[in-house]
């Protein structure tokens, strides 16, 4: 979705012959959670930064829209008395003490805009942290560079092991995910269309797992400019307002450069969708410890077992059946607080055993425990198939796009909804084009821009609607404010403009079902 | 037509040559669009003052270099204004001997 324009004069700006820039850049340097306290406000310091948002990744290409990396800023601020360095006691560290330790993830927010008058306009282009903070001094110049990720960067340093969780939706998920890893604040997830049967993390990396969450929907995952977690489901750019309707039209006199290029190299005449079910198994032995377990007398040791496979339960160790305790004095140890006890946490292929010895002298010894549990049984792979439209496709000869390896893909349904979307998204060579001119600041990833491109007669020009892939700003003192869009032509990316929507609209009269 | 280039308590300078260069700076840039357009983003305009004294003596010389010689951003009342700009002294400062004294070339730029 734009960002709102109600109320302000950007639009204007934006085409006048001649704006003021508008910029602010702040860093919440006490990591309270606003940019209002001193020296928060860096903007008189800065001399340059540029930002890049992406859905569409040009080495991967239009296959993996979303399989991005996360947005990134770059910030080079001037550090001529040296200010910034952690080094210098009278800078910046005076009053902020944990700059001692590095500039270091520490939140930034970059604005930009026009000035309507004399009243600076401006929107949120980037939300995120500083990740490094790199000093350089030469005869001429001392800058430090920032180099920022977005909020994404709680994602990426979160590793994570959950139960398993049956029946979710991906964006249920995503949530559940975001929750746990404290970046959930000013997300936005669209219903998906799918219902994963089993899902769980096994130590896995939080951003990672969002992203195959929402392609197992044939869903974008992504942190849009405001610092929010977006998951905007399959059919989002035929639902979304912003994305059936122009937000701005990108023209010859607006335009300073217009690139395009024909995809063929992500031209494919046939997809296919890998999948792979679970099933619940039988009762069975998913972990035998190795060798028996010490715990010395009045401590509790934390014992992590790997299971065999994923279960959808583990029964909690018996007494007597799954493990027995012996004494260093060879006595047998009671269950209980004179003795032993164990408390169990359980995650989807992992238990933690919290063994704890009551006993006030003896070492004790579990040994021959095991683990038992209902496994979660991975069935062999399946696939679906869908080639090329004969009246849409274009592709010579066969040309195969396989889509695998998502644990979340695990039914039928969902493989043939991300396999017939990507047959229609792949089926034919896209125009990419790259616009750049001076900078629209209140577009965003998925809205629909009119591009439209006739400076010579009889030159046939372009007149299409495209829906924005990516967003790169570039501003320096003294430079203008610039901008780069990737935009994909909208025609064709979906084989109907619309769908039936549950509780929105009535099947048969205005669509057919989704994918 | 008094000259004061001060950092703290205020110094009078030498008022500098008449018909000095006063530009003012627009900062910023200009592009021109694909259908020839010409677009222009501003971020704010500002003076600089490309000064000239000429026939200086030894003890004006010397009041003249001291100031401009504080680094820092310095209080500059041009000898044709009752305000004062806040102004960094931009690029080398320019000292020549000549027969009638002490020539000496400064450029100052509104922070």
């Amino acid at each position: 979705m734009a960002q709102s324009i109600a109320d302000t004069n950007l639009a204007a700006s934006w085409a006048a012959s001649s704006a003021k820039v508008a910029v602010r850049v702040r860093v919440d340097w006490n990591r309270d959670g606003d940019y209002g306290d001193v020296h928060e406000d860096i903007t008189s310091r800065v001399q340059g930064l540029s930002i890049q948002h992406s859905i569409y990744d040009q080495l991967a290409g239009l296959p993996v829209l979303g399989a991005t990396a996360p947005s990134r800023a770059s910030v080079v601020v001037s550090n001529e008395d040296c200010w910034f360095s952690p080094t210098n006691a009278s800078g910046l560290v005076a009053s902020y003490p944990l700059i001692a330790y590095g500039i270091y993830r520490f939140p930034i927010q970059i604005e930009l805009g026009y000035y309507n008058g004399s009243t600076p306009e401006r929107l949120v282009q980037f939300t995120g942290e500083i990740e490094a903070a790199d000093e350089s001094e030469s005869a001429s110049d001392v800058t430090v560079t920032f180099a920022c990720t977005d909020n994404s960067i709680s994602l990426l340093q979160y590793k994570a092991s959950t139960s398993v969780y049956q029946n979710l939706r991906p964006d249920q998920m995503i949530q559940t995910i975001l929750v746990a890893a404290g970046a959930a604040t000013g997300s936005s997830l669209d219903q998906a269309a799918s219902t994963i049967p089993y899902c769980w993390m096994d130590d896995e990396n939080g951003w990672e797992e969002c992203r195959d969450l929402a392609q197992a929907d044939g869903g974008i995952f992504f942190f849009e400019k405001d610092g929010g977690a977006r998951f905007r489901r399959i059919t989002a750019p035929i639902e979304r307002a912003d994305s059936l309707t122009p937000v701005a039209t990108l023209n010859q006199g607006n335009a300073s450069a217009l690139r395009g290029a024909l995809t063929w190299r992500d031209c494919y005449s046939r997809v296919t969708a890998m999948y792979a079910g679970r099933y619940v198994g039988t009762l069975d032995e998913l972990y035998k410890a190795p060798s028996a377990i010490i715990v010395p007398p009045g401590q509790t040791v934390t014992e992590e077992c790997r299971l065999r496979y994923p279960a959808i339960d583990v029964v909690s160790p018996v007494y007597d059946i799954d493990y027995t305790a012996v004494s260093s004095s060879y006595d047998v140890v009671a269950y209980g607080t004179a003795g032993v006890e164990i408390a169990t946490t359980k995650y989807g292929q992992r238990v933690d055993l919290a063994i704890t010895n009551h006993l006030l002298y003896d070492t004790l010894y579990i040994c021959n425990l095991v683990l038992r549990g209902f496994p979660l049984i991975g069935d062999e792979a399946q696939e679906v198939r869908y080639d090329q439209d004969g009246a849409l496709g274009h592709v010579y000869g066969t040309k195969v796009y396989n889509i695998s390896g998502n644990p979340y893909m695990q039914t039928r349904e969902q493989a043939e909804r991300v396999a017939q979307y990507m047959r229609d998204r792949l089926q034919q060579p896209r125009l990419v084009y790259v616009w750049s001119g001076p900078a629209c600041p209140w577009l965003q990833m998925l809205d629909r821009v009119t591009l439209s491109h006739n400076t010579m007669t009889p030159n046939p020009g372009i007149d299409v609607d495209c829906y924005v892939m990516g967003n790169t700003l570039r501003y320096n003192a003294g430079s203008m404010l610039m901008q780069d869009l990737t935009l994909l032509p909208a025609t064709e990316v979906y084989a109907r403009a619309n769908y039936f929507l549950v509780g929105t609209t009535r099947y048969g009269s205005y669509g057919r079902a989704g994918y | 037509m008094t000259t004061k280039l001060y950092s703290g308590a205020e110094v009078t300078i030498p008022t500098p040559d008449e018909g000095f260069g006063r530009p003012t700076l627009q900062i910023g840039a200009h592009a021109r669009m694909l259908d020839g357009t010409l677009r222009q983003h501003l971020t704010a305009k500002k003076r600089r003052w490309a000064l000239v004294w000429s026939h200086l003596d030894s003890a004006d010389l010397s009041t003249l270099q001291t100031q401009l010689k504080l680094g820092g951003a310095l209080t500059f009342l041009p000898p044709d204004e009752s305000t004062t700009y806040t102004v960094l002294v931009v690029g080398d400062i320019g000292t020549t001997a000549t027969q009638f004294g002490w020539t000496v070339t400064a450029t100052l730029e509104e922070v």
